[in-house]
């Protein structure tokens, strides 16, 4: 979702601590699974890095691929610059839908539980982000 | 579907398959767990600060409670010995 592992990571530790603060403090209620619970910490934690990146306009020249095979992480490590490049187009909420859909396979009724929206909300996003592309990729193509 | 939705979506299917093998670094699970162990420590202390301070006020209502209870038996104390002191003298 964020295109850069050493975001990701920061963003994963955080959800572990927030994970753990909620359990110590009894705020996690049950009522979603554990999984969905933590695909939703992490998430949240993605969209506001990604509308603080956008406020910021800071790129990272950062992009260490985690793989441990030299070749494979070379390859990742391209398609992880290409996909941030290409999804930076898209708002933060319309590319967490999009990536939680494409990358992680989700269905639609567990992205709207994961971003605590509806089904309908998931599908206009899922078909506003692919207009986005679309249009990125006429642009381009007219350049 | 168009040919752009055809590009759409083998690009993002490639992009899927090219990135699935994509890992945290070398040493982020110790971090994590560091990070982790930091924090319950740091949760761990402010509740026995949280529970001092409980106790500390918990001591200073019983403290005021014990004068309290002091300066009202002092006081019962004091009128009865003056009720038998006066009675003593009565009864000379």
């Amino acid at each position: 979702m964020l295109g850069n592992v050493s975001d990701a990571e920061d963003i994963v530790q955080e959800t572990y601590l927030r994970a753990h603060r909620a359990l110590v403090d009894g705020q996690f209620d049950g009522r979603s699974r554990v999984r969905t619970w933590l695909y939703r910490i992490t998430s949240n934690l993605a969209i506001d890095a990604l509308r603080s990146r956008k406020r910021q306009r800071v790129v990272s020249d950062d992009r260490a691929v985690g793989v441990s095979d030299g070749l494979a992480a070379a390859e990742a490590r391209v398609a992880l610059t290409e996909l941030d490049d290409w999804l930076s187009v898209l708002p933060a909420e319309q590319r967490a839908a999009l990536t939680l859909s494409v990358m992680e396979g989700f269905p639609n009724a567990e992205i709207a539980r994961i971003l605590g929206c509806s089904e309908g909300a998931v599908e206009q996003r899922l078909v506003r982000a692919r207009t986005t592309l679309r249009s990125s990729i006429r642009s381009t193509d007219d350049d | 579907m168009t040919d752009i939705d055809d590009a759409i979506e083998s690009r993002l299917s490639r992009l899927a398959a090219e990135t699935k093998n994509v890992g945290p670094t070398p040493g982020f699970e110790a971090r994590v767990h560091q990070a982790l162990l930091t924090h319950q420590e740091a949760t761990l202390w402010s509740g026995i600060l949280r529970q001092g301070r409980l106790g500390i006020a918990a001591a200073v209502i019983a403290a005021a409670a014990a004068v309290v209870l002091a300066v009202q038996s002092e006081r019962v104390y004091d009128s009865e010995v003056a009720v038998t002191y006066g009675a003593v003298e009565l009864g000379w």
